[in-house]
């Protein structure tokens, strides 16, 4: 008897733990955007970096400084939200014209250890001579993404080969380094011209 | 004795529920459905695993024949439409890529006119190394991709669209650009109804999208 019951109680234990489990993991997957989202609201954003251009030159957060600026974390094996951005943020700058001159546009990747400068290069290109890729080292590139509070996972395919999970909003930031606000991903076109607008005359 | 029989029972199932509780942990966040079995028995698609169980349904994963009309709509009227078993697929069109670009995204209407449920589960094609069923999904701000190991299932009597920002074909391994206007044969293959050959219109990401919108809500919060 006092076997059974103390299987009984092993069996309450493992039960507990799985639902304690199942509990931390509802918690956690959905806790990284509302809390990046609460950050972002309330504290600045970024830190200071050493990465590399996609022409291969080293860059650092002083290209941020002095001017109104875009930014987009993404990766290049991305079939939707990436392409789809980059094209947006090259139709914003065109349909800009003049008044969007001051604006620094910048694609930084969540995946530096296939994106290198040469595929950024020949990547960002297509879509805009506007728009600076960066990459560089992944632990580096870890710690800016975090910096601004992006949320970024790689996730496995069964062919061996993965995707990346990330945070597809523009991050707009004022001349003076403030972050202003965020363009979503597919927002409307003129809601997204008229913040880069704001956004320059600040 | 009594000591090394509790040890005994402690630890199986104790390893069992540590084990079941750390890899709840560490994979729950890219699952996929797994094959349970027996398929036909299951009545509707399911989303996979990974995704928030807080979250609505994921944006455009299905859609009943009598509400799909907008989207399978006119675009579909120029392009063929192709039939394997019971299924009918239309709209096939696949999103213009830059050159270099690793990746690209097919999507169509799958209609299942067959009492039983059947299974988009890969393809193959010459422009691309691999090709894979995958959904996104925008959670907040962060867009999620997951591969659908098991397929996409093609419900008995039911339709399914493939569409930007939800179920999607995923090209890998690009050996080529694709290039608005131009079509890119491909070979889908289905769990039940076999394979069959289409064609994918490549379409700029404007017109891809134009037929979807109504059905896909953006969320900003500016």
């Amino acid at each position: 008897m006092t076997a059974l019951r103390r299987r009984l109680g092993i069996w309450a234990a493992a039960a507990a733990l799985i639902l304690a489990g199942g509990t931390l993991w509802l918690v956690t997957t959905d806790a990284p955007q509302q809390f990046a989202q609460r950050v972002v609201e309330s504290k600045g954003i970024g830190q200071p970096f050493n990465l590399v251009d996609h022409n291969g030159n080293p860059i650092t957060e002083k290209a941020f400084e002095g001017s109104p600026t875009a930014v987009f974390f993404g990766f290049t094996h991305c079939p939707e939200v990436c392409p789809t951005t980059l094209h947006e943020m090259a139709s914003w700058l065109n349909t800009l014209g003049p008044d969007g001159k001051p604006i620094k546009a910048f694609f930084i990747t969540v995946d530096p250890d296939r994106d290198t400068p040469e595929i950024m290069n020949s990547y960002v290109s297509n879509f805009s001579d506007r728009i600076v890729g960066i990459t560089g080292k992944p632990d580096e590139i870890a710690e800016l993404a975090k910096s601004w509070h992006v949320y970024w996972k790689k996730i496995p395919l069964e062919s061996g080969d993965y995707t990346m999970d990330h945070t597809a909003s523009v991050f707009l930031i004022d001349a003076k380094g403030k972050f202003k606000s965020t363009i979503a991903f597919r927002e409307n076109t003129e809601t997204a011209v008229a913040k880069l607008k704001k956004l320059v005359s600040h | 004795m009594e000591t090394i029989m509790q040890v005994k029972f402690l630890s199986p199932a104790l390893v069992a529920s540590l084990i079941a509780a750390t890899s709840a942990c560490a994979h729950a966040a890219f699952e996929t459905p797994q094959a349970s079995g027996d398929n036909h028995q299951r009545a509707v698609v399911k989303t996979p695993r990974g995704w928030d169980a807080q979250s609505g349904p994921a944006p455009g994963m299905m859609i009943l024949a009598a509400s799909s009309g907008d989207s399978a709509g006119h675009a579909a009227m120029k392009q063929p439409n192709y039939t394997v078993g019971d299924l009918l697929i239309s709209n096939v069109r696949a999103g213009a890529t830059v050159p270099k670009a690793p990746v690209a995204g097919g999507y169509m209407v799958i209609r299942n006119n067959g009492s039983e449920p059947d299974f988009l589960i890969g393809g193959q094609a010459a422009f691309a190394g691999d090709v894979q069923i995958h959904e996104m999904k925008m959670q907040g701000d962060v867009m999620k991709m997951r591969e659908l190991a098991d397929g996409l299932e093609i419900p008995a009597g039911g339709e399914v669209v493939l569409k930007p920002g939800g179920y999607h074909v995923m090209f890998m391994k690009l050996t080529e650009p694709l290039i608005e206007g131009e079509n890119r044969k491909t070979t889908l293959t289905f769990k039940n109804a076999g394979s069959v050959q289409v064609e994918f219109t490549v379409k700029s990401r404007k017109h891809l999208n134009a037929h979807d919108k109504d059905h896909t809500k953006h969320g900003s919060s500016n």
